[in-house]
């Protein structure tokens, strides 16, 4: 056995092969790529020191144990008994241990290579596996690019069809999903095998009851079919599959829909702003759930068959949703699936999340654009059933052309990561306004409706919408869109410009306007209607899309980049707050039961020292001509207040003897967001520089009621007597100044109720200055 | 009939020797269908695990099934060693605390340890695997008939897959070339079989 050590908080590998000096060759070659940045263990060969050829579960056993971790281990293994062998190791394992273990059906060689690579860059146990399994892509793509589809669907019971007829398409999308759907519907509905062949391809016959097979044809605008069947009835149901394909060559009407709400749930507006755009699907969900097997596989089987049947209610009651319907009964996927669960025990929303991205890859890897955007129509079923299993959703930001994106659950990670050029506005079949994730987007002006109905969009290629009152317009007509037009003026010249940052009050104090920030674009905005400060730049931004650390220099340029519009105004940084809702592969936390109450924020960054040291010493240097303050996340006790400060002295030192030009000193201060520090405020006195109340964190925290739970929000917002209490004293025994960085802030409806707390300092997303000062000017 | 420490001894003793004797005649069998082994792998580890019975000396039915398990698993190499192994662990699980076993303990064992090489191997019956052997031998032990009628069964379970194709493990990828030969999975599952009945 031979293990490395060097990262800790990775994935584990274990290479399981018949011989000792392939899993070392193999080790070997995947080193020169990652060096000691992989957990690695061999269990290889049998006999005394694996001399023989043959596998040795005990080898597996002890390989698995000593690299296990909270972060999971990943098994390889060439072939045969390796597998027999492993699965034996895994059920000699405590359950504990075994839960976080993953056999992968990736090849050997390149699955491990490719597992490495994401393992060392700090990726999930899922990412990794899902990875391996995509070790042989490249090859594939470079040596056969179209074979590998044909071949898939090739799998057909051989038969002596006696009837055949052969059809033109003439429709500019080809073969699209509607007729398509027709035809396996008619092909499904009979007892005797039917087929359907492109005449340039004719040895690529698939059955024509598989809907994913049909689209895997890729058929287009004048390719010549062959339909073929026997049985005594093939002459009309020939007759009729021509029908149906000529009948719905032609893309549907568009059936005017009414957005139908139902009793508990109604579309609601998150993030303010209209938007119009090509609806996509955007699911991530079926490639990340993870493998996990069956104790009881026919109770699985069943509960799969179930999960299929309530789809089916579901769909049923959505006329226009027939070609997922279609799609549900199609014979390969339902085969598929139960076969995995009977022969590879797989539990039933693995093996259906299998057979769904792989028939969705399939369509992927279509050349027709339009019928490979039909994958988005699979996966959408594909989550549909899982989410009847049980399983709950994430997604993945959109890299395409300009759309507005329908998602479920949009994750604060997926929103930060989503470019207002690209994305255009979020459609989410749940969500909350409280969330982080609608801060966000509020933050960076993209509009965002929640709880939205998904059936309504099934076959909506465009879509309106206004984020502010929740309206949405499947397919609108030119007369709503000119409607939209106009208010959508309106809007933008309430934002354009303006002098919003200070309000004097009947008190004749002053109430500053600060603003939050996270882009350059937001911090002009900010400069443009005229906000006293920065009062919070989030630096999560540069961190989420990436997969390793990046290094001081590239830090300092995204920070350079977003203070800049802020020129000679005060500009607070926040130190990384990660952990919680906000996860980043290499500050990897494990998985905590309470994240909220986990390893976040400071705590997370006194964990790791030197990644919390570099980004200081990086807002140093980017604040060199700047009004600089640092802001520390998530601070619970003066001890982490002083070592805080200890790394921040550090920094500065090592900047000075590199001679790095660098802001010094700057003004250090404290977030308030856990009770104990509004309660021990005096303690942090004389120890940090200004005080800024996170009411969010405040609020969820002293209101124990999790801010992401939909059906917790009667229980009180930032403006609960509790919660104003914990401001007004801090404002009373803390010697600096006190600010609020929280959404309370930007809401004119509780900021009156800070300010008579004692605040004169908000700060708000850019977006709500205007309406802010509108609102509280004469209090 | 009781089934005491000294009779599990030596069937496992019984069964190294027959390993050893049948050696080539296991390893020709695998050869037509696979690559050849089979009776090398058992042999060495069935020689393993008589070396640990003799070294250890379990007290207990359930301590000495699980030691040939353990040993198993780790020193055969091949696919038969998981297989073998998981089935004596199986039996190791359900065995108790006794100093003996009696008819139905031992019908319990061999049934538990059957039913986890299934699990294992997710192999049925007409597979052409050990299963064509040991399922109709457990499935007679229950009847109390017994253990030369369950050897019996295990042999005409072995004579049964000579005319069968393969649907698991590497002879599955010879399809109809596997036909005309005897399992060796089912072949050595015989012989333990044999050992059991005249130890």
């Amino acid at each position: 056995m031979n293990t490395a050590e060097s990262r800790i908080n990775t994935v584990g590998l274990v290479l399981v092969s018949h011989s000792r000096a392939l899993a070392l060759a193999t080790e070997t070659l995947i080193r020169q790529v990652t060096g000691s940045d992989v957990r690695l263990a061999i269990a290889a060969g049998a006999g005394d020191e694996g001399a023989d050829l043959g596998t040795d579960a005990l080898q597996i056993l002890a390989a698995i144990e000593s690299l296990d971790n909270p972060m999971g281990t990943l098994v390889l293994m060439d072939m045969g008994s390796a597998l027999l062998s492993t699965e034996t190791a895994l059920g000699l394992l405590p359950e504990s241990v075994r839960a976080r273990v993953l056999m992968s059906s990736g090849p050997f060689v390149e699955g491990a290579m490719t597992a490495a690579l994401a393992a060392s860059g700090g990726a999930s146990l899922a990412e990794v596996q899902q990875e391996a399994e995509n070790g042989l892509r490249m090859k594939q793509q470079q040596l056969a690019p179209d074979n590998i589809t044909a071949e898939k669907n090739r799998q057909i019971p051989a038969a002596t069809p006696k009837h055949q007829r052969s059809l033109h398409l003439s429709d500019p999308a080809g073969l699209h999903l509607r007729p398509a759907a027709a035809l396996a519907k008619l092909a499904l509905a009979r007892s005797t095998p039917s087929f359907i062949a492109a005449a340039k391809h004719p040895d690529n016959r698939v059955s024509a009851s598989s809907l994913t097979a049909i689209l895997g044809l890729d058929l287009r605008q004048g390719d010549e079919i062959y339909l073929q069947t026997s049985g005594p009835d093939a002459d009309a149901f020939l007759d009729r599959a021509a029908a149906c394909l000529q009948e719905n060559q032609h893309p549907p009407a568009k059936i005017p829909t009414p957005v139908e709400n139902e009793a508990t749930k109604h579309p609601q507006g998150a993030a303010p702003g209209f938007a119009q755009g090509p609806l996509i699907i955007r699911d991530g969900l079926v490639t990340t759930v993870p493998r996990s097997y069956c104790d009881d596989c026919a109770k699985a089987l069943h509960k799969f068959l179930e999960a299929i049947a309530e789809v089916r209610r579901q769909l049923s009651d959505h006329p226009i949703l027939e070609a997922q319907n279609v799609l549900l009964s199609d014979p390969a996927l339902l085969e598929k699936t139960t076969t995995l669960i009977q022969n590879e025990h797989l539990d039933a929303a693995s093996a259906w999340a299998q057979s769904i991205s792989q028939a969705a890859s399939q369509i992927d890897a279509l050349s027709d654009p339009i019928l490979r955007a039909r994958a988005a129509d699979l996966r959408d079923l594909g989550n549909r059933v899982l989410q009847a299993l049980g399983v709950t959703a994430d997604s993945q930001p959109w890299q395409g052309p300009p759309a507005i994106l329908l998602v479920n659950e949009l994750l604060p990670s997926v929103a930060l990561r989503l470019n207002p050029k690209q994305v255009l506005g979020v459609i989410d079949r749940h969500g909350s306004a409280n969330s982080h994730a609608a801060i966000l987007l509020r933050g960076s002006g993209i509009p965002y409706v929640i709880n939205a109905d998904p059936v309504v969009f099934a076959n909506t290629q465009y879509v309106a919408m206004d984020g502010k009152t929740g309206e949405l317009w499947p397919d609108p007509d030119a007369q709503i869109l000119v409607t939209l037009h106009d208010r959508e003026r309106m809007h933008q010249d309430q934002n354009s410009a303006g002098s919003y940052g200070q309000i004097t009050l009947n008190d004749g104090s002053t109430l500053e306007l600060w603003a939050n920030v996270a882009s350059t674009a937001e911090a002009a905005a900010a400069r443009r209607l005229g906000a006293t400060g920065i009062g919070l730049l989030r630096t999560e931004f540069f961190f989420l899309d990436q997969k390793t650390l990046p290094d001081e220099e590239s830090q300092c340029q995204s920070l350079r980049q977003v203070m800049a519009p802020m020129q000679g105004l005060p500009i607070v940084v926040r130190a990384l707050d990660a952990g919680a809702d906000k996860p980043l592969s290499f500050i990897p936390i494990g998985t905590e039961a309470n994240p909220a109450l986990g390893r976040r924020g400071l705590r997370a960054l006194l964990a790791y020292p030197d990644i919390f040291a570099l980004q200081l010493r990086a807002m140093l240097r980017a604040g060199q001509d700047h009004d600089l303050h640092i802001m520390l996340p998530m601070v619970t006790n003066p001890e982490e207040l002083r070592s805080a400060r200890m790394i921040l002295d550090q920094a500065h030192r090592e900047l000075e003897a590199a001679g790095h030009p660098h802001r010094w000193p700057v003004p250090f201060g404290i977030m308030a967001e856990v009770p104990a520090v509004a309660l021990c405020m005096k303690q942090f006195n004389g120890l940090t520089d200004f005080v800024s109340i996170g009411s969010n964190d405040l609020t969820q925290y002293t209101l124990a009621s999790d801010r992401s739970n939909a059906l917790l929000q009667t229980l009180g917002n930032a403006a609960h007597p509790a919660v104003l209490e914990l401001c007004r004293k801090m404002v009373q025994d803390s010697h600096a100044p006190v600010s609020i960085c929280g959404e309370a802030a930007g809401d004119p409806q509780i900021a009156p109720l800070l300010v008579d707390c004692g605040i004169r300092r908000l700060s708000m997303a850019p977006p709500r200055l205007s309406n802010m000062y509108t609102r509280v000017s004469g209090t | 009939m009781k089934y005491s420490l000294n009779f599990l001894n030596q069937w496992i003793v019984c069964a190294e020797q027959q390993f050893k004797a049948h050696l080539a005649e296991l390893n020709a069998l695998d050869a037509a269908i696979g690559d050849g082994d089979h009776g090398s792998n058992l042999a060495r580890g069935f020689t393993k695990v008589v070396e640990k019975l003799q070294a250890d000396k379990p007290a207990t039915p359930a301590a000495l099934l699980k030691l040939v398990g353990m040993t198993l698993i780790s020193s055969v190499g091949g696919a038969s060693g998981p297989l073998y192994g998981t089935f004596f662990l199986e039996a190791a699980k359900v065995a108790g605390d006794q100093l003996q076993l009696d008819d139905a303990g031992l019908a319990l064992c061999l049934q538990a340890g059957l039913a986890g090489i299934q699990r294992l191997g997710k192999a049925e019956p007409g597979d052409k695997t050990m299963v064509d052997a040991l399922s109709p031998a457990v499935s007679v032990l229950n009847k109390q008939v017994g253990l030369e009628m369950a050897a019996q069964k295990a042999r005409e379970g072995r004579d049964a897959t000579i005319p069968m194709i393969a649907h698991k493990g590497r002879a599955s990828y010879l399809g109809e070339r596997a036909i005309g030969h005897a399992d060796p999975g089912a072949t050595s599952a015989s012989l333990l079989f044999d050992c059991l009945a005249k130890p």
